[in-house]
């Protein structure tokens, strides 16, 4: 048996794992390897709210989990991840708007999205709310804009990968990524918001 | 070169460059999402321990529903079911200015097949069937099959008392009877 296997630190180790029978080891190492990721695209499809992407993360690595065995090995293990992930979230979407619609359930599923200049920096820095600001930056880009910033920036996938999720070609996607970096330095550099965060944290 | 979490390797110009003009961001990305996924496994493990739900479960309820629903529309707006009689009563009404401005009422009488059917046979032109002493308009009117029913078994059993008590071919024409109308009601 490789250290591969015995480690669990790669996908096709994981795999393989779990092929032999060791379900609960492949499992553990497979959340475990995958859960940030599949955390940030579900946060992102969910309108940056944090228990729904929780939820839906929960949902997308039970599904995975059950369906490993099928999984026939034809993209990255992360790309099937990313297009279930983008299904369940779809889903949930479809699922709340039909509840909101009977208004059943809880109005405040939709988190507020507050203009990012509008917040004041001395309430937001004392609430720690970066993030917020972040998404509200974030949420001014084009959606392909967006997406190709968080896959490369924040998830850290080579053009190759994003290409094979989204379906865009490498030369779109650098373009997308190269708009969408100028795009949030500039709102970065004149932001009052950031300058105070800065200062603060330094 | 470095490398990243994913085992992608970025330039240190351009890690350098974003970091210049993005800041700390994408630390505080991976802060984020780390602390949010923290018990993750423990959910995810929990969730696999439970059994799973039935796939047809919403399937099942989706037609429970809908039959449901079904039956209650047929329950609520056959006439029949709703009201054994048959009659729906439309009353609307009107003010007729040419008659001193009286009001006066308008009342139509919808009917059902069931209906129709009794009110043919009272319109036709047996006398065993129809009532004496009323007009066609006037068995229309009645509607009520029950009613109509009783009328004719009343008249019928008078009919026979007086053939009986004429027993003369010639009082068969007084009566206004033709032959198969005697045939049907004797024995």
């Amino acid at each position: 048996m490789s250290t591969g296997v015995l480690t669990l630190d790669t996908d096709t180790a994981i795999l393989e794992a779990h092929r032999a029978g060791d379900t609960e080891r492949a499992a553990t190492a497979f959340v475990r390897r995958h859960q940030k990721f599949v955390y940030s695209v579900a946060l992102r499809n969910l309108h940056h709210h944090e228990e729904n992407a929780k939820d839906a993360t929960q949902e997308v690595l039970i599904r995975a989990l059950r369906g490993l065995e099928s999984f026939k090995g034809e993209s990255t293990l992360q790309t099937w991840l990313y297009r279930i992930t983008v299904n369940v979230c779809n889903n949930m979407r479809r699922k709340q708007r039909l509840l909101s619609f009977f208004s059943v359930g809880d109005d405040d599923h939709e988190r507020d999205v507050v203009a990012a200049d509008s917040i004041s920096p001395a309430d937001a820095v004392a609430q720690q709310d970066f993030l917020r600001y972040l998404d509200t930056i974030l949420d001014t880009l084009p959606r392909k804009q967006r997406e190709t910033f968080c896959l490369r920036y924040f998830d850290e996938l080579s053009y190759e990968e994003i290409s094979e999720m989204v379906g865009t070609s490498v030369g779109a996607l650098k373009a997308n990524y190269h708009w969408a970096v100028k795009k949030i330095a500039e709102h970065v550099r004149t932001s009052d918001f950031y300058a105070a965060w800065m200062e603060s944290t330094s | 070169m470095k490398t990243t979490h994913h085992g992608h390797q970025h330039d240190d110009d351009d890690e350098g460059e974003l970091r210049l003009q993005l800041g700390p961001l994408r630390d505080l990305h991976h802060q984020h999402t780390e602390s949010a996924v923290v018990n993750m496994s423990v959910r995810v493990h929990a969730a696999l321990q439970q059994p799973r739900r039935p796939l047809l479960r919403g399937l099942t309820v989706s037609i429970a529903l809908g039959l449901a629903t079904v039956i209650t529309i047929v329950v609520v707006l056959n006439p029949g079911t709703s009201n054994p009689e048959g009659q729906r009563v439309i009353v609307s009404t009107t003010t007729d200015t040419s008659s001193s401005n009286t009001a006066k009422q308008d009342v139509r009488v919808q009917s059902t097949p069931k209906m129709r059917a009794t009110a043919s046979a009272a319109q036709s032109n047996s006398p065993a069937v129809r009532p004496r002493n009323m007009t066609n308009s006037q068995v229309v009117l009645l509607r009520d099959s029950e009613m109509l029913r009783a009328v004719n078994e009343a008249n019928e059993d008078a009919l026979v008392d007086r053939i009986l008590e004429q027993e003369t071919e010639d009082d068969f024409a007084i009566l206004d009877l033709t032959s198969a109308d005697v045939d049907a009601v004797l024995p």
